[in-house]
């Protein structure tokens, strides 16, 4: 008979994982994660900091076997103070036996990893509501699980909360089908708009960026200082982005009035190819019939009715010429009533909510 | 994963034994001394391991150190060892046995022998008789039932075994990449031993089995066996299996059953396949079905962008359009692939290292590329180049062991040593081999930076547009 002798913590992503929870990793030195390491580092104080923690937390049993229990993507990220946050992707949970010890563990670890850096803050990130499909990508990081195959394990938001995590964000994630969303703003707005909308030049981007940043009203982002969050690696379709310039303006390409960018649903792509890194066979990316797409970048200078349609609208067009069907958006913070209002009066409905809970460590 | 099956036949037999890597107990422990270990052990026997020549220092000052600090009897064993026998025993006096091939049977003979001295009844034995050397005349060479009676497994014998699997690479270092995050565990998988090539930089080629080993044909693990090893790697978490064993590459049958068999009984781990030569498309796309695609790569080692130069130092031609058809098969199959080539081969110049650089380049550019690599080659006891340099259009600078021995302790001391590589070309000094590795990897690795810069900003990826 073998009894449990403890728990341990390690640093890998099981493979069984994959099985049971496909996911998509789209961050910095994806080429390497075949290889079985990915490399990023942070700068805090002096010092260099590795960025990422993939968190296995195992049963060891007496007879020397391991049976995993929970995995937890976590990394660090600089918030805009300047200080490190520890941030939790959603934790899986393989083994939910011996819940109460196993969490009780893991919240430990936790915050003996962000105490070692001299982080005061962890964040997690739990998926709730979800209505198929969720397209990618569904994570405030780079790590997105298929939530169309993950069931979502609700006792997760209890858990945290008897850690001492509190609720910070709700975030949303709007669907519509294309031409419904279309013939609407159409229908609404005709097709004359005061702002000239077009696909921005690449060569110009690092600038855009920097524009973009600054806007008050864009997708939810962790840190608008560390580059990794604030330029994201899923900028990969160079014909998937929009820019807005007001049509009247002396010098109108000066000064950006909105952003948006799209990415097409590579988990439909993972169905077929099997791989958690697919901009590595960007080949047969390219070439791959989308169903599903959603603007995961977004960012408008003022509450503008005519200035989101118009943004939405151009980029509707781009995804129905790649013969994309359904088109979603987030994640829009539930705080952003403008946001939530207008794509609500357009007909979109929420498809995935996902929590942001917060703990700070003193 | 040779020492792990041995240590477990001894342990079956009713020996205590435990494998100690001296690398990993000091990465656990930085006090760790071989001095405290023997006081604290009373070991009658120390087998060293002394197979790969980049050892030859260390095995022998370990050595030094067993009978500095105990009565212990001193064996060394491996391909370095069995092929440096003579010489070791008549320059090192700590060492007292060495065992030539393979050791499965030798070992447990020697252990039954040593209380009575009958070292002769041992086979693949050289030792110390009085005053001289005596080999034994006794012949061991494992076949299939021998490997099978082997489990490379028992990982409970392994000294700090969940570190090992946690650090251990192909790269033959320990944790070679400390500053990234670790994602997988690691496992080499034994599938035999034995080639049927002659490699001209390979010591362990079909010629040097012969002479190491006495084995005249590649012998197999049955797949079954293999198999189990698989579901105790996936029972243990570990979750990639190394697979470095591809004897005949006109045949695959093996290789093939053996994924069928991995498929029938389920188990989900991912593989490192290094392949020996090109390989069909059937093979291919059965190994993506196999295993878990998480870690699984496959990977080739070219050694050379010119033909002419392949094809005077590999076992089996292949040209660049072969290589390259086989890339593309890779490639449709979402493969990730790893790439090895070198410099120093004979017959190489900088003229045609140039067709070096551009296959490099053209693979990096064009194909799902995770590892591409260039080293230069180093001499290796046993290989055709050590055997016959004049003919391989080779200069020796490492003839002897104490010529591996005296350059990886000064390596160990921090002295430059006279050579780092044992040999020259007769076209190409030491610093130009070298040099001709750097210059692959700076071109390439540009090459490689290049398009993923175009890649990730958006420069590359366009969607292809629908007209239905």
């Amino acid at each position: 008979m073998t009894i449990m002798l403890g728990l341990r913590l390690e640093s890998r992503i099981p493979s069984e994982l994959f099985v049971q929870a496909p996911f998509i990793y789209s961050g910095p030195d994806f080429v390497s994660f075949p290889l079985g390491m990915i490399s990023d580092l942070i700068n805090y104080r002096g010092k260099s900091i590795q960025r990422f923690w993939p968190l296995t937390i195992s049963k060891v049993l007496s007879n020397g076997n391991l049976v995993d229990q929970v995995f937890c993507f976590a990394f660090f990220y600089i918030e805009d103070r300047g200080d490190p946050v520890l941030f939790l992707t959603y934790p899986y949970w393989f083994d939910r036996s011996d819940l109460e010890e196993s969490s009780q563990f893991f919240f430990g670890r936790v915050e003996d990893l962000a105490r070692s850096v001299g982080s005061k803050r962890i964040k997690a990130e739990l998926h709730e509501l979800i209505s198929p499909p969720v397209s990618f990508p569904n994570s405030v990081s780079e790590f997105s699980y298929d939530l169309d195959v993950v069931k979502i394990q609700e006792t997760n938001v209890r858990l945290f909360q008897e850690h001492g995590f509190q609720d910070e964000r709700i975030l949303l994630c709007y669907d519509r089908r294309i031409e419904d969303a279309r013939l609407k703003m159409e229908e609404r707005h005709g097709t004359r708009s005061s702002f000239m909308i077009g696909a921005p030049d690449q060569s110009k981007i690092a600038a855009i960026d920097a524009q973009i940043c600054e806007f008050p009203l864009r997708e939810y982002c962790l840190s608008k200082t560390d580059p990794i969050l604030t330029r994201r690696i899923t900028h990969f379709f160079s014909d998937s982005q929009s820019i807005a310039y007001k049509r009247d303006a002396v010098f109108p390409k000066r000064r950006i009035e909105g952003f948006c960018q799209w990415s097409p649903n590579l988990f439909e792509f993972l169905k077929e190819n099997r791989s958690p890194i697919p901009f590595l066979f960007y080949d047969h990316l390219t070439g791959h019939r989308f169903k599903c797409a959603k603007f995961f970048r977004w960012g408008l200078r003022s509450e503008d009715p005519e200035l989101l349609v118009s943004l939405v609208f151009h980029g509707l067009q781009s995804m129905e010429r790649h013969g994309i069907e359904r088109c979603q958006i987030g994640p829009v913070d539930r705080q952003q009533m403008f946001m939530t209002s207008m794509l609500e009066s357009y007909g979109f409905h929420v498809a995935h909510k996902a929590r942001i809970l917060r703990k700070d460590l003193w | 994963m040779g020492t792990l099956g041995l240590a477990d036949m001894l342990d079956k037999q009713g020996y205590t034994t435990r494998v100690i890597h001296t690398g990993l107990e000091e990465m656990c422990d930085r006090s760790f001394s071989i001095e405290t270990l023997l006081k604290n052990h009373d070991i009658s026997v120390a087998a060293i391991d002394l197979h790969w020549y980049v050892h030859a220092f260390d095995a022998i000052r370990i050595a030094d150190t067993v009978k500095q600090f105990s009565d212990a009897f001193v064996i060394l064993g491996g391909f370095t060892a069995s092929f440096f026998a003579q010489e070791i025993l008549s320059q090192f006096k700590s060492v007292d046995a060495v065992v030539s091939g393979d050791a499965e049977v030798p070992l447990l003979e020697l252990l039954k022998h040593l209380s009575n001295g009958r070292l002769d009844e041992v086979p693949n034995l050289t030792y110390r008789y009085g005053h001289s050397l005596k080999k034994s005349d006794r012949r061991f060479v494992a076949e299939t039932p021998d490997l099978d009676r082997l489990d490379f497994s028992n990982f409970s014998l392994l000294s700090n075994f969940n570190k090992y699997r946690t650090v251990i690479s192909q790269l033959g270092d320990l944790d070679p990449f400390a500053h990234k995050a670790r994602l997988k565990t690691q496992g080499w998988l034994c599938l035999g031993r034995g080639c049927s090539m002659n490699c001209s930089y390979c010591g362990g080629g079909k010629n040097a089995f012969s002479i190491l080993t006495g084995r005249q044909a590649p012998v197999y693990r049955s797949q079954q066996k293999v198999v189990e090893t698989l579901a105790i790697f996936q029972e243990e978490k570990i979750c990639c299996a190394y697979m470095d064993f591809d004897p005949c590459p006109e045949k695959r049958e093996y290789h093939l059953d053996l994924f069928a068999l991995v498929q029938k009984e389920r188990i989900d781990i991912s593989a490192e396949f290094l392949l020996w030569s090109l390989c069909d498309k059937e093979l291919l796309t059965d190994f993506k079905r196999t295993f878990n695609p998480l870690y699984s790569t496959i990977a080739l080692s070219p050694e050379s962008g010119s033909e002419s130069v392949r094809k005077n130092n590999k076992g089996i031609y292949y040209s660049n359009k072969d290589l390259f058809r086989w890339l593309d098969d890779v490639k449709e199959e979402s493969i990730p692939v790893q790439l090895y080539f070198s410099s120093g081969l004979s017959g190489e110049t900088q003229y045609n290292f140039q067709d070096t650089i551009k296959v490099g380049k053209r693979i990096v550019e064009k194909y799902p590329v995770v590892s591409i690599s260039c080293n230069p080659i180093e001499m290796e006891p046993a290989c055709p180049r050590f055997m016959s340099p004049r003919e391989h259009g080779v200069i020796p600078e490492f003839t002897r062991f104490f010529d591996f021995y005296d350059t990886f302790k000064r390596l160990a001391e921090g002295v430059p040593p006279s050579s780092r590589l044992g040999y020259r070309t007769d076209q190409l000094s030491e610093p130009e081999i070298i040099g001709l590795s750097q210059r692959f990897r700076e071109e390439v690795r540009l090459t490689e930076y290049e398009k993923w810069r175009k890649v990730t900003h958006g420069e590359v990826l366009r969607l292809k547009q629908r007209r239905d």
